[in-house]
């Protein structure tokens, strides 16, 4: 733990200018999501759009909250599902510091604690942009928002590490996958479009509905909503049932493969 | 048989590994055939072999990277199965010495990350990569990128990984693999210290004067079992190596090469006149022991009188190709 705790401080250290770009498309994404509409319609009729996804009636600077916050999940899941399917995938087959990891710890040790450690991390450092954001637009009270939105993220990138894990373990050590990126590319979109993230949940195809289900992002993103919206009595039963169910079959997945893994990858 | 003096016992150690062939064909390799050594502590042991003789894959197995498939292997009294954690506790790897660490991050920091990754407190593991660095002449480097490293530079890092939980066993696949002349000698230099500070340490290479510079003990493996071993002294003297001796004598070199060759077990000889003296040299296969003493006898019962006299003894090397070549079974 301590260990990926360092690496991970010194990696943000070393790449800030990536972390800076994921703090500038999220808010780029989230502006252009109102600017382009209101530029070619009306800026009421960008109201009355949001206001039918999310299903309450809105002004503009809730739309202005809403959409920066749910870009929020797009680096938190891209992020977290790209870097730890293919951290794992370079350091056994590109840059061979697999003997590093294999004689210090087991697999399954070194697995449970990347799934969950870099996550918790990596979504704090890419949400980074909200505390002023969120500040900006609604001053103190910007700051409590941003806790509630945090904490919902974190839980759902834990679960997000342990997914991720499973795949990376599949593509590492059970296939012979020679360009991990292709499949790691492939799954946040998958998720987030199967969340109604910017969407109605009728519009989206059941398959993808049904692959974001295997994740808690679809109810993230509900409670997400219902935070910058600024309810004051949320409902996290729903959020917090599914997130239990899916980091307790992921920790043991996880725990079990890790250790087959492990006498594998000795063998 | 564990006994108290050896750190490493390896007795019938197996390991097969399965090859895919074709698209649906397996295939069964042999990479060790029940090999069996021992280290004693605080001694320098080097296993040597052609490529693909089975090293690499006895000091994985010594290192708890891969499992034997048969046999027992310990290390500093320790299961490298049942009790891998106690193991890797007490070693300390270099294998491959121009990879295995993060490229983007210094050569400092991955000795951190690594003190970390075996148990260290921070602070500990902070100081420790200092002292390292320093002892490996890498002070300077400490904060670059390691993909700016040369390979001497990466080598000297790894030495220092390997040193840096302070274990008692020392494993080194090919330290100096790669590495200038100079870059070799340091590295070269330090494993001597460490030895005489008590580590215990088993190394491989293909530099044969290197290894016989360094090991106290040499076990020689091929296609996965063991062919030869002892010190290189006496694995030189165990398969009768050809001495060389170099001889400038007074006179009469044909009647001397007469009495030399009813005496000694002579395979080559030459004589040449140089007006003044005669100079023989000859190929003797004969233990060095033997040798002297037989022909110092001679030379002292002759009226020869001796100008020059110097022996070129074979080397580990000489000994290596002799066994690996199956011209000498050790």
């Amino acid at each position: 733990m301590k260990a990926l705790l360092y690496r991970e401080l010194i990696w943000f250290k070393r790449f800030l200018a990536d972390y800076i770009v994921s703090w500038v498309l999220p808010s780029a994404i989230s502006f252009m999501i109102i600017y382009l509409p209101v530029t070619i319609s009306d800026v009421n009729v960008v109201i009355d759009k949001f206001s039918s996804i999310v299903g309450v009636r809105l002004d503009i600077t809730s739309v202005i909250i809403v959409t920066l916050i749910m870009s929020s999940l797009i680096p938190v899941v891209s992020v977290v599902i790209n870097d730890i399917i293919q951290t794992l995938f370079s350091e056994f087959k590109f840059l061979e510091v697999s003997s590093t990891i294999l004689e210090t710890t087991t697999i399954r040790r070194y697995l449970l604690a990347n799934a969950l450690v870099r996550p918790i991390l990596m979504t704090f450092f890419v949400t980074m942009y909200l505390i002023p954001a969120l500040t900006a637009v609604l001053g103190l009270h910007g700051l409590v928002v941003y806790i509630y939105i945090e904490l919902a993220l974190q839980l759902t990138s834990m679960v997000l590490g342990l997914y991720a894990a499973l795949f990376a373990m599949l593509i590492t050590f059970y296939t012979n996958i020679s360009r991990p990126w292709s499949i790691a590319n492939s799954i946040p979109p998958a998720i987030l479009a199967g969340s109604g993230i910017y969407l109605q949940a009728y519009s989206i195809p059941p398959i993808l509905r049904l692959f974001a289900q295997t994740t808690p992002v679809p109810q993230a993103v509900e409670l997400i909503q219902v935070i910058a919206l600024g309810m004051s009595a949320p409902n996290i039963t729903h959020f917090l049932a599914v997130t239990a169910v899916l980091l307790s079959t992921y920790l043991t997945l996880t725990g079990f493969m890790g250790v087959k893994t492990d006498i594998k990858v000795r063998k | 048989m564990l006994r108290d003096m050896d750190a490493i016992v390896v007795e019938n150690l197996k390991k097969y590994y399965i090859v895919r062939e074709g698209f649906k064909g397996r295939k069964v390799v042999e990479a060790l055939k029940g090999i069996s050594f021992s280290v004693r502590r605080g001694s320098i042991h080097a296993l040597l072999g052609p490529n693909g003789a089975g090293k690499t894959t006895t000091i994985k197995v010594l290192a708890t990277l891969l499992l034997p498939d048969d046999g027992k292997v310990l290390v500093e009294g320790f299961d490298v199965v049942k009790e891998a954690d106690k193991v890797r506790k007490r070693v300390g790897v270099a294998l491959d010495v121009s990879k295995g660490f993060y490229s983007s991050i210094s050569g400092y920091e991955n000795l951190v990350f690594y003190g970390l990754l075996k148990g260290m407190d921070f602070n500990y593991a902070k100081r420790r990569a200092k002292e390292l660095l320093e002892l490996v002449g890498l002070t300077d480097a400490a904060n670059r990128p390691y993909y700016t490293y040369s390979l001497g530079m990466r080598a000297k890092l790894a030495i220092a990984k390997a040193l840096l939980s302070d274990p008692d066993v020392l494993l080194l696949d090919e330290p100096t693999l790669g590495l200038d002349v100079e870059s070799a000698r340091s590295v070269r230099n330090l494993i001597k210290e460490l030895s005489t500070s008590g580590k215990t340490i088993l190394i491989t290479g293909h530099n044969m004067h290197e290894i016989e510079l360094l090991a106290d003990s040499v076990t020689i493996i091929n296609n996965g079992t063991v062919i030869a071993s002892g010190t290189p002294a006496e694995l030189k003297s165990k398969l009768g190596l050809l001495h060389k001796v170099n001889l400038r004598i007074n006179k009469d070199g044909e009647e001397f090469v007469r009495i030399v060759k009813d005496l000694m077990p002579i395979e080559g000889i030459s004589v040449s006149d140089l007006g003044d003296s005669i100079k023989i040299a000859m190929y003797i296969r004969l233990s060095r022991d033997e040798l002297i003493q037989k022909l110092f006898e001679f030379l002292k019962n002759s009226n020869y009188r001796v100008l020059d006299f110097s022996m070129e003894e074979p080397t580990l090397e000489d000994a290596y190709l002799a066994v690996v070549g199956g011209t000498i079974s050790g």
